[in-house]
């Protein structure tokens, strides 16, 4: 992974090879502001966001850009695994709080094996983990508690107890990667069940309250910089959080 | 420029061509979305930037964000030149940030100015006698306008207490407010910028010792004409026609491999044309050194905070 930071504005240079090229977030084709007839070279790619360039290989042989980012506002886009708080309920289902600037919606029947008759019912306040399942700038986010493919809830659905922490979308998408250290140095001292949102937020369930207090503690520090994600430093952090 | 040699220093010690010390710090404040502070020496102004957020039904616009500037001076309440500084900043963002993106949503910009406003002179002896010398009465407002000063006035800095006190922000205030106002949407990250708009103020002062380049609150008091520019930095930015190119100020922009364009210009003061261009050219080149430092500091702040 490169580590070159970009300012919006910035032309990203990008592999002339034949490989495709897949931009994701903080990255778009600008023109020029003045037409040219004459020339017909394609629009270069500039970066939209200040972060780290970041690539990887995608599917196909294709290559992903993208800008890693430090935000915290969430946006919502399709497939994203989001932990949202119900406000307000209606006949036909919920409305969702995800952070974004639009509340979500949440069907009355997107619930693993729920029929007209059987539908869950859930009070104003509950904590749900669903899926996005439409985002669209100009409509409402809409989002399921099942998987479409299955028709199970592989996890989605009402959190009871435990607690939510907020902390940057970035420090949650590392949470996310199965390669980031943290979770299972943290899982090696604390037993505890975790729901990571792509939204910033973050529930987990441990046995004791001091416990949860400790895991609270290290996701902070570790969003505000004062714990390295790294082995030693979290494992020090939560032998002195848990004294 | 030949009066402004490059050995002559200014009151305090700089060089006519040297910014004051800049500070840039992003992420300060924890419960915006994003937030920047910059400063030259101990002009600064805190800004704060949050969005996309839910937008009240009657600001709402069917095709674009709403964009909701304000600014909170360090004393007192916005009154016209805060007015007048919120416009500037909105005639400058909505085209570097592309608002289309977001429609029906709300973003918010909040700028605190970390500095007085009023005239650095002896302000508080000033205050002192009387109070009451704030108010704009027009007497005042007439003296004001006359440029240049009377050279009895100039020459005796004691007499300052007659003129009125600055009834508009100074130009390095503005700048400040607009290079905050980048950071904190710089730090936000949440909202699609496709240039990168920086501001510098600067001085013609009246003893004839020509153009300096961020001038104090005292210099710019004392001086004949001031100037705000603010250059807008990004790939394909610029309106000039690239095949033109053989003109000579364009290859000096070639050269340093930026593209950039003027996105704000104010001026005030006895001036002449060619002083205008010489400040326009300086304003560049310290536009510039303004980026490549935010490029520095940006990137160590964002390399301690690294997760992998």
């Amino acid at each position: 992974m490169s580590t070159t930071l970009v300012l919006p504005g910035d032309s990203i240079p990008l592999p002339s090879s034949s490989k495709s090229v897949v931009l994701g977030p903080g990255l778009a084709a600008s023109s020029s502001r003045i037409p040219a007839p004459s020339s017909d070279e394609a629009p270069s790619v500039i970066s939209t966001k200040l972060g780290l360039m970041s690539s990887a290989k995608g599917k196909e042989r294709s290559e992903q850009f993208w800008v890693e980012g430090r935000s915290k506002r969430y946006i919502p886009a399709q497939k994203d695994m989001v932990l949202g708080t119900i406000i307000a309920r209606h006949a036909e289902g919920y409305r969702v709080d995800l952070g974004s600037s639009q509340m979500a919606q949440l069907d009355g029947l997107a619930f693993e094996g729920a029929t007209k008759r059987s539908k869950p019912n859930l009070k104003v306040g509950t904590l749900v983990y669903a899926r996005v399942a439409l985002a669209n700038r100009d409509m409402e986010p809409e989002i399921e508690c099942f998987d479409p493919n299955t028709g199970k809830a592989e996890g989605y659905g009402e959190l009871k107890n435990g607690l939510v922490v907020s902390c940057s979308l970035h420090l949650c998408r590392h949470l996310l990667n199965p390669k980031f250290i943290i979770l299972p140095t943290l899982a090696a001292t604390i037993p505890f069940e975790i729901a990571v949102g792509l939204n910033g937020r973050v529930w987990f369930k441990t046995e004791t309250v001091s416990e949860s207090i400790a895991l609270k503690r290290v996701i902070e520090g570790l969003d505000s910089g004062d714990i390295k994600p790294e082995k030693g430093d979290v494992d020090r952090a939560v032998k002195e959080y848990l004294a | 420029m030949a009066s402004a040699g490059p050995s002559r220093r200014r009151s305090d010690g700089r060089k006519p061509h040297e910014i004051r010390p800049m500070t840039i710090e992003i992420g300060e404040l924890d419960r915006a979305d994003g937030s920047g502070r910059f400063g030259f020496g101990s002009t600064s102004a805190l800004a704060s930037c949050s969005g996309p957020l839910e937008v009240r039904l009657n600001k709402e616009l069917p095709t674009r964000a709403t964009l909701e500037i304000s600014h909170r001076p360090l004393e007192g309440v916005g009154a016209t030149p805060s007015r007048a500084l919120i416009t500037t900043l909105e005639s400058i963002y909505p085209s570097a940030l592309r608002l289309s993106l977001y429609p029906r949503s709300l973003i918010q910009i909040i700028v605190q100015s970390l500095s007085s406003s009023s005239a650095p002179t002896s302000s508080t002896r000033r205050y002192n006698e009387s109070p009451e010398i704030y108010i704009d009465t027009e007497p005042e407002t007439t003296e004001r306008n006359i440029w240049p000063q009377p050279p009895t006035q100039s020459a005796l800095p004691v007499d300052k207490k007659e003129k009125s006190p600055n009834t508009s922000y100074s130009f390095s205030l503005r700048a400040v407010s607009i290079n905050s106002a980048t950071l904190a949407i710089l730090d936000a990250g949440s909202i699609a910028m496709t240039h990168l708009p920086m501001a510098i103020s600067i001085a013609l002062l009246s003893n004839n010792d020509g153009l300096v380049v961020d001038p104090t609150t005292e210099e710019e008091y004392n001086s004949r004409a001031r100037f705000g520019f603010a250059w807008s930095f990004g790939k394909n930015v610029s309106l000039k026609e690239k095949e033109k190119d053989s003109s000579n100020h364009m290859d000096v922009d070639k050269e340093e491999g930026e593209e950039m364009e003027l996105i704000w210009a104010e001026s005030e003061g006895n001036f002449d044309k060619e002083k205008f261009s010489d400040a326009l050219e300086l304003s560049k080149i310290a536009c510039r050194q303004i980026l490549s430092e935010i490029r520095a500091k940006l990137g160590e702040t964002l390399e301690s905070k690294r997760l992998q």
